[in-house]
């Protein structure tokens, strides 16, 4: 019980620690493997207060793929601005502790045994078709906010590919880098069906599945043993809305027949949730590998070069 | 005291740092890594508050939408990003080539 409490004390305040060192690091490197600890910590937290399904996530999009994406943007980033102003510390400090104490009110003011909704969740398991009551109110109880949520996700990686950003530029290729990407890309194919199967009864899902995908691609795109996902070939198109599609394909039938939208029926739903699943997980990944330019010989980059001419017409 | 109050007041300390540290923060990539850290203290806050139950499983509601908050937070960083770097190419070329005028070259 000690013991539990003191590791509990102890992350609880390493969270805020690594915060404010983020914020008050001078070089950006510094900055962003600080942020990437600061991604583990939490994870480490969400573990100790039994939301295993955010953990998970937390662990591989939250600290992995956000800390890849802030690593490269070393690549570019103008390091000269990298300046932290060193005046003002203490009212900086008071402002953050007038928050702090003003949000730690509104906190703990809320009443405290609360059963939240739990006990409905519970109740209505046995007609959601799966056992694990996540994945129960993220793709059936709240099926619009998880279509939407794809939606949304669409919607970024169609902005990033407008947004045209030039690839990364290949170092000379690593054999221990390309040994690595080939032997992780399958553990991560069979780690995300796992963990997509598991998704009914035990932590997992679509979510979790889709983001351990995404990093095994990502790993092998760095390795130069995949190239970055491109959205103007048709079929990744296709693949792209295939989350929000079998959404509507299977909530559609019974909506025409009167039912509620996004209502799958009981005897059909754990099937039905499946199928969704399956379509959101490809989604979810290719989305989140096509958050990573891609990496090859600035030379033949064809966006860049494309873009440069253009500018000087 | 109980669990969640411990990871609650974490939370509280986390956004308001992080917070600070996102308005005062000059660069783009900098003031992007403290909102993400912003955003981790108030799923910390939801994921604190479903752990109040008594029986001593959590309420899967929050966490449903800390999962959905997630990933949305990881496409807007991404999508922050990929416009910072625009930014920064277009800074760039402003300053190579001061002949041409800016509109042209946005054009």
């Amino acid at each position: 019980m000690t013991f539990d409490w003191l590791l509990d004390a102890t992350v609880a305040a390493a969270l805020p620690l690594v915060a404010w060192t983020v914020a008050r690091s001078v070089a950006l490197s510094r900055a962003i493997v600080l942020f990437i600890a600061f991604g583990l910590l939490s994870a480490l937290a969400w573990t100790r207060l039994g939301a295993i399904d955010v953990a998970l996530v937390e662990a591989s999009v939250g600290a992995g793929l956000s800390g890849a994406l802030v690593m490269s943007a070393l690549s570019w980033a103008n390091l000269d601005e990298a300046t932290v102003a060193r005046r003002s510390v203490i009212a900086r400090a008071f402002v953050a502790a007038a928050i702090a104490l003003c949000l730690g009110a509104v906190l703990l003011g809320v009443p405290d045994p609360s059963e939240g909704l739990l006990g409905d969740v519970s109740a209505n398991l046995g007609d959601a078709g799966v056992h694990q009551p996540i994945t129960a109110v993220l793709m059936s109880y709240r099926g619009y906010d998880t279509l939407f949520e794809l939606v949304v996700l669409i919607s970024a990686a169609l902005t990033i590919g407008a947004a045209k950003s030039a690839r990364l530029e290949a170092r000379p290729g690593s054999d221990l880098l390309r040994a690595l990407a080939d032997a992780l890309l399958p553990l991560c194919i069979v780690l995300s069906a796992y963990f997509l199967w598991r998704g009914s009864n035990a932590p997992g899902g679509a979510f979790q599945g889709g983001a351990v995908l995404a990093g095994g691609v990502l790993v092998s795109t760095l390795a130069e043993r995949l190239r970055r996902p491109r959205l103007t070939v048709w079929w990744i198109r296709a693949a792209l809305v295939l989350g929000p599609a079998s959404f509507l394909l299977v909530g559609m039938p019974r909506f025409v027949e009167g039912a509620p939208f996004l209502e799958y029926g009981p005897q059909s739903a754990s099937r039905a949730i499946f199928a969704i699943e399956l379509g959101s997980l490809v989604t979810i990944a290719l989305v989140l590998a096509s958050f990573f330019p891609g990496v090859g010989p600035l030379e033949t980059a064809p966006d860049a070069s494309s873009e440069r001419t253009r500018g000087h017409r | 005291m109980s669990q969640w109050i411990l990871y609650a007041a974490s939370a509280a300390a986390t956004v308001a740092i992080a917070g600070v540290g996102a308005f005062v923060a000059v660069e783009p990539v900098r003031r992007l890594l403290s909102i993400n850290i912003a955003y981790s203290g108030v799923f910390m806050a939801f994921v604190a508050l479903a752990r109040r139950t008594t029986s001593g499983e959590a309420d899967p509601v929050p966490h449903a939408l800390v999962l959905t908050g997630i990933v949305v937070s990881v496409s807007s960083t991404a999508l922050a990003l990929s416009l910072t770097r625009r930014l920064v190419r277009a800074t760039e070329r402003s300053g190579r080539d001061s002949s041409s005028s800016p509109d042209e070259r946005e054009a």
